[in-house]
C-alpha cells in the first residue's frame, strides 16, 4: 500500500499574481493541505507507506511530523526545476496512487513519467485545468481507498488525453491541456501574458469553466476527456486580419478578455498536426521552447495522459460498503499495536 | 513597456556595465588600491538591469551594502563611482561615503547602506512623497533574503501596503545572508510568501533572466502607478564572488559545485546567446560592446586616480551630525 506525494514548492507564485488576480499559494498552506491528505490516509489506512518528493521547503516532511504512517523521502538528485517532479514521479511508478500539489505545469511534469499510476491532482497552481480544487482530507481518503483496493481504478481514474510533441530533430515533449504557439521572443517569466501574441493552439480539452487557453477554446466548443478529439485554434496576426469570431474568456485567474479567433477546428486522436516556426511554444501555460523559422513541430492528441482520480466518484463508490472488512480490520489491527 | 530592440540593447548594456565595473573594481581591491570592504554584484546583474530599464531619474531607489550595480544600472558614471570608492573629492559623495554609502540624488539613488534592512523604510518615505505629490513615479527598494528577517523590512511592508504606496520591494535572494545559507536563517524558502501577510502580492522571479525580471517589474510598476499599491518581487539569483571581495571558489560556506551550477546560468551569457539568435546583437558586436565598456571603465579609473583627496577642512561638511 504505497502512496506517493509530490508537492511542488514553486507552484502558485509566478507573475500572474501581478498581471492577473491569481491566488498566492504559500508553502505553509501547501504543507497544511498535505497534512490533511495524510490525515485522510491515516484515518482509513494506517498501514499505508508514504513515499514523498523531498522538496526544498520540506512541505511534505513537515506535514508528516506527528503522523504514525510509515514514510520516507524519495532518494533522488534534485535540480530545483520541474525535472524534479518528473524524476519523483518516475520513482513512484510502483505506487498504488500518487497525490500531487501544483498546477497544470506541475502535473505536466509528473505526467511525463508516472505511467498508469492513478493521480489525485490537487490544485495549488495558477492555471488549473488539470488539477481540481478539492478538500485535501477527502483526497487522502480517496488515496487510501485506492491503495486498499476498495475501488475500481478503471472506474474512478480513467486515462486523460495528452498532447505529444515531436520536433524536427526527433526530440519529444508532452503537455496535458494545451500546446500554444506565441510570438513571444523570450522565455522570460514563462507565463503567456499577452493574448495578442497568440498564433495557434492545440487543446486536448476545451473547458469554458476553467482559465487559460482551454477556456478560450471552450467558449467555441466544449471538448472533454470523453471526446475522441481535441481542438485547434488559430488567431489573427494583425489588425487587418479578418476575425470572424470573438469570445470572452478567462485568460488568467481574474482576467476576462475578448479574444479574436481566426479558425477553430477539431483534431482527431492520434492524427498528427504539423506547424512551422518561428514561434515560442508554450506547454500548459508556460513558455518552454523556441522554434526556429525553418523548424517544424508535430502535435498529436493521444489518450495516454495520466489516470486522473475523480475524488468524489472514488469516495461515493465505497458508500454502500463503508463497513467493508478491509477498512475496519486494519484500524483495529493498528490500534491493537 | 514594449520589449523592442532598443530596450533589449539597453538592458544588455546595463548588465555589461555592471559586470565590467565590478570585475575591475575587484581587481583594484585585491591590489589594495581601494580602502574598506567591497561587496561586488557579479552574477546578479539581471536584477538591477531588468528593473532599472523601467525607471527614470524621477523614480527613487534604495540600495544595499552591495550597491554598485544598482547605481550603475540607474545611470551612475564610472569616473565618479571609482572616485568614491577611492575616497576622492570628485566622488559621488565627495569621497566621504565610499562603497557602502554611494548615492546620487540627481539619479534618484537614495543610497547604498551598510545597515542590513535599512533601505525599505527610506523607500517608504520616497514612495509616500510620490503619492503625496501625485506624480506617476515609483520607488524601488532592493534588499536581500537576510534583510527580509529585519524588523525594518516588516514595518516598511506594513506601512507601504496600508497606504497603497507606489513601491516595489525587490528581494535579491542570492541564497546567503552574508555567509549564512538561507536554510540556516529563515524557515521559508520563498521570501515572496511573506508578502501576503501584509496584504500585497508576492511573486517569485528568475533573477538570472533579465527578461523575466523586466516583465515582473513592468507588471508591478503598472500596479503601483495605477494606485493598487506595493508588490514584492523575489528574484532568485546568485553572487559569483564572495560576500566581500572577489574569491568565489574554495569557500567554506558554499561548494564550488553549487557555484558552477549557477554559473551555467550566467545572466549575461544567457541573454547574449538569445540576442544573437534573434539577430539583435551578434557575437562580434557583443565583444565590441564589452571592449567599449572596458575602455570606459579604464577611463573612469584614471579619472579617479588622478582626482584629489578631500580637503581635511571639509571634514565636517555634508554630514548630518
Amino acid at each position: 500500500m504505497d502512496i506517493g506525494i509530490i508537492a511542488n514548492p514553486a507552484s502558485g507564485k509566478d507573475i500572474r499574481r501581478l498581471t492577473a488576480r491569481a491566488s498566492v499559494f504559500d508553502n505553509q498552506e501547501k504543507s497544511a493541505i498535505v497534512r490533511r491528505c495524510v490525515a485522510g490516509i491515516e484515518g482509513l489506512c494506517p498501514d499505508a507507506r508514504i513515499h514523498y518528493y523531498p522538496d526544498s521547503h520540506q512541505i511534505t516532511a513537515a506535514a508528516l511530523v506527528g503522523s504514525e504512517l510509515s514514510s520516507q523521502p524519495i532518494d533522488m538528485k534534485k535540480t530545483g526545476t520541474s525535472q524534479d517532479s518528473t524524476e519523483a514521479a518516475r520513482h513512484l511508478r510502483h505506487a498504488s496512487v500518487v497525490i500531487s500539489l501544483g498546477g497544470d505545469g506541475t502535473n505536466r511534469a509528473i505526467g511525463k513519467s508516472l505511467g498508469d499510476v492513478p493521480l489525485i491532482a490537487l490544485s495549488t497552481g495558477t492555471n488549473n485545468a488539470f488539477p481540481v480544487f478539492c478538500e485535501a482530507t477527502s483526497a487522502g481518503m480517496a488515496a487510501a481507498y485506492i491503495a486498499m483496493g476498495c475501488v475500481s481504478t478503471d472506474e474512478v481514474a480513467p486515462s486523460t488525453k495528452a498532447l505529444h510533441v515531436t520536433y524536427q530533430n526527433g526530440d519529444t515533449d508532452f503537455a496535458l491541456i494545451d500546446v500554444v504557439g506565441t510570438r513571444d521572443l523570450f522565455y522570460g517569466s514563462r507565463a503567456i501574458l499577452d493574448p495578442s501574441n497568440y498564433v495557434f493552439a492545440v487543446l486536448s480539452v476545451a473547458d469554458p469553466s476553467k482559465v487559460g487557453m482551454t477556456a478560450i477554446g471552450g467558449m467555441t466548443q466544449v471538448v472533454s476527456d470523453e471526446h475522441h478529439y481535441g481542438l485547434t485554434l488559430s488567431f489573427p496576426q494583425d489588425s487587418v486580419d479578418s476575425s470572424k469570431k470573438v469570445v470572452y474568456a478567462a485568460v488568467a485567474p481574474g482576467l476576462v478578455r475578448p479574444i479574436r479567433l481566426k479558425d477553430v477546428g477539431q483534431i482527431d486522436i492520434d492524427k498528427p498536426l504539423q506547424f512551422l516556426g518561428a514561434t515560442m511554444l508554450a506547454f500548459d501555460g508556460e513558455r518552454e521552447r523556441v522554434l526556429r523559422a525553418d523548424e517544424t513541430v508535430t502535435v498529436c492528441v493521444r489518450r495516454d495522459g495520466p489516470r486522473r482520480v475523480d475524488v468524489k466518484a472514488c469516495i461515493e463508490s465505497v458508500v454502500p460498503s463503508t463497513m467493508h472488512p478491509c477498512v475496519g480490520l486494519k484500524r483495529v489491527e493498528r490500534h491493537a499495536n | 513597456m514594449e520589449l523592442n530592440n532598443e530596450v533589449l540593447l539597453d538592458i544588455h548594456r546595463r548588465m555589461v556595465r555592471i559586470r565590467t565595473f565590478e570585475t575591475e573594481a575587484g581587481k583594484l581591491a585585491e591590489a589594495g588600491k581601494i580602502p574598506g570592504a567591497l561587496h561586488l554584484y557579479v552574477g546578479q546583474e539581471a536584477v538591477a538591469s531588468g528593473i532599472m530599464a523601467h525607471l527614470s531619474n524621477e523614480d527613487w531607489i534604495t540600495s544595499t551594502h552591495r550597491g554598485h550595480g544598482h547605481l550603475i544600472a540607474k545611470g551612475g558614471e564610472f569616473g565618479r563611482m571609482f572616485a568614491e570608492l577611492f575616497g576622492r573629492a570628485t566622488g559621488y559623495c565627495k569621497g566621504k561615503g565610499g562603497s557602502m554609502h554611494i548615492s546620487n540624488m540627481d539619479l534618484g539613488m537614495l543610497g547604498a547602506n551598510g545597515i542590513v534592512g535599512a533601505g525599505p523604510p527610506i523607500a517608504v518615505g520616497a514612495a509616500f512623497s510620490i503619492k503625496y505629490r501625485k506624480t506617476k513615479n515609483v520607488a524601488v527598494t532592493f534588499f536581500g533574503d537576510g534583510a527580509s528577517n529585519e524588523g525594518s523590512f516588516h514595518e516598511a511592508a506594513n506601512m507601504a501596503a496600508l497606504y497603497k504606496l507606489p513601491l516595489l520591494f525587490v528581494c535579491e535572494n542570492n541564497g546567503y545572508g552574508e555567509y549564512t545559507a538561507q536554510a540556516n536563517h529563515q524557515a521559508i524558502v520563498d521570501v515572496a510568501d511573506r508578502a501576503a501577510g501584509y496584504g500585497m502580492p508576492g511573486v517569485v522571479v528568475d533573477g538570472m533572466d533579465a527578461v523575466a525580471v523586466y516583465e515582473a517589474a513592468d507588471a508591478a510598476i503598472a500596479r503601483a502607478t495605477a494606485g493598487d499599491g506595493p508588490s514584492l518581487l523575489e528574484c532568485k539569483t546568485y553572487r559569483f564572488f564572495d560576500h566581500v571581495g572577489v574569491r568565489g571558489m574554495g569557500l567554506t560556506y558554499r561548494t564550488d559545485e553549487e557555484l558552477a551550477e549557477w554559473q551555467k546560468r550566467d545572466p549575461i551569457h544567457i541573454f547574449e546567446a538569445r540576442l544573437a539568435e534573434l539577430g539583435v546583437v551578434s557575437k562580434e558586436e557583443a565583444v565590441k560592446i564589452h571592449e567599449d565598456v572596458l575602455t570606459e571603465v579604464q577611463a573612469g579609473i584614471e579619472f579617479a586616480e588622478s582626482s584629489p583627496l578631500p580637503d581635511p577642512a571639509t571634514l565636517l561638511e555634508d554630514v548630518y551630525a
